[in-house]
């Protein structure tokens, strides 16, 4: 985190993923998302000429930056437009983390409140058929992740992960509906390095279980 | 494999799985067949699906060979 000082009040800006929950992450997600691309911008001023064109394409610039920074602040718009250019630039620029792309740190385990989380083996070995399908329909889940859709996520983690000890029963909906809940606070440094490593899992079960209901679908007809 | 993951979307894993419920082979004392299955390890049940599998491609075989 670092702090800057905004209309004399302390701000603190997130410098780093480890820094945002899933739940800020999410949130911030939904809001880029609610925003119209520049294609989408470019159509809608197309009847304009290149000046005007120009001038409302920074508007809607200053607009988009201006609800980013009240935003990751907490400020009122109004406290922002008071706010000197530099400033707002200044936390904007603290948090291009988010533009770059993250590398994901290989992770057995993880730990969250005190509690130490751990990931599925490779390939599922020891895992029951239950899980698998569990999986399967995590990965179903995952394809919403393509159109920006994050909040699968913390779900993911709560079916796979599990706490020292924890069987391998019958996946309990209620615990994983608490544990979901739970995960919204978890760090997005974290959740990117479990949601990398799951990922990889779902694509090769997915493949193989693919192929087998292919040939089985095949032999039907 | 596009056609079998139109499946999954649509009707998830439902089939699959009370279609090796039904065969029973994998039922648990104190658990309904379905729980059973779901309770079963995963490379168990991976391994019927496959000796099945093979077993339905043997059958068909063996019928257009009969056929001719």
């Amino acid at each position: 985190m670092r702090t800057i000082i905004v209309n004399e009040k302390e701000i603190d800006v997130p410098t780093g993923w480890n820094n945002i929950t899933f739940e800020k992450f999410n949130k911030f997600s939904i809001l880029i998302n609610s925003q119209k691309t520049e294609e989408e911008l470019i159509q809608e001023f197309s009847e304009l000429d290149e000046e005007l064109r120009t001038l409302e394409m920074s508007l809607q610039n200053v607009m988009l930056n201006t609800k980013l920074a009240c935003f990751w602040t907490g400020l009122s718009e109004q406290e922002i437009s008071m706010c000197n250019i530099d400033e707002v630039e200044e936390i904007l620029s603290s948090m291009d983390f988010l533009n770059q792309s993250y590398a994901p740190v290989g992770l057995d385990s993880f730990k969250f409140k005190g509690i130490e989380y751990f990931l599925p083996k490779a390939g599922m070995v020891k895992e029951n058929f239950g899980k698998f399908i569990e999986a399967e329909q995590v990965e179903i889940n995952n394809k919403k992740l393509e159109k920006g859709d994050l909040s699968a996520l913390p779900k993911q983690m709560a079916i796979l992960c599990k706490r020292k000890g924890e069987e391998n029963g019958l996946i309990n909906d209620e615990a994983v509906t608490k544990r979901t809940k739970a995960f919204q606070k978890i760090d997005m440094a974290t959740v990117w390095d479990v949601a990398f490593f799951l990922s990889q899992q779902e694509s090769s079960l997915m493949t193989l279980s693919l192929t087998y209901l292919l040939q089985e679908a095949t032999q039907k007809q | 494999m596009r056609a079998a993951e139109h499946t999954i979307s649509g009707y998830g894993w439902l089939n699959s799985l009370y279609d090796i419920a039904k065969a029973g082979i994998f039922n648990l004392p104190q658990h309904n067949p379905v729980n059973s299955v779901l309770l079963t390890d995963l490379y168990e049940v991976l391994t019927y699906l496959s000796w099945k599998n093979a077993m339905t491609q043997y059958e068909k075989m063996y019928n257009d060979l009969n056929k001719k």
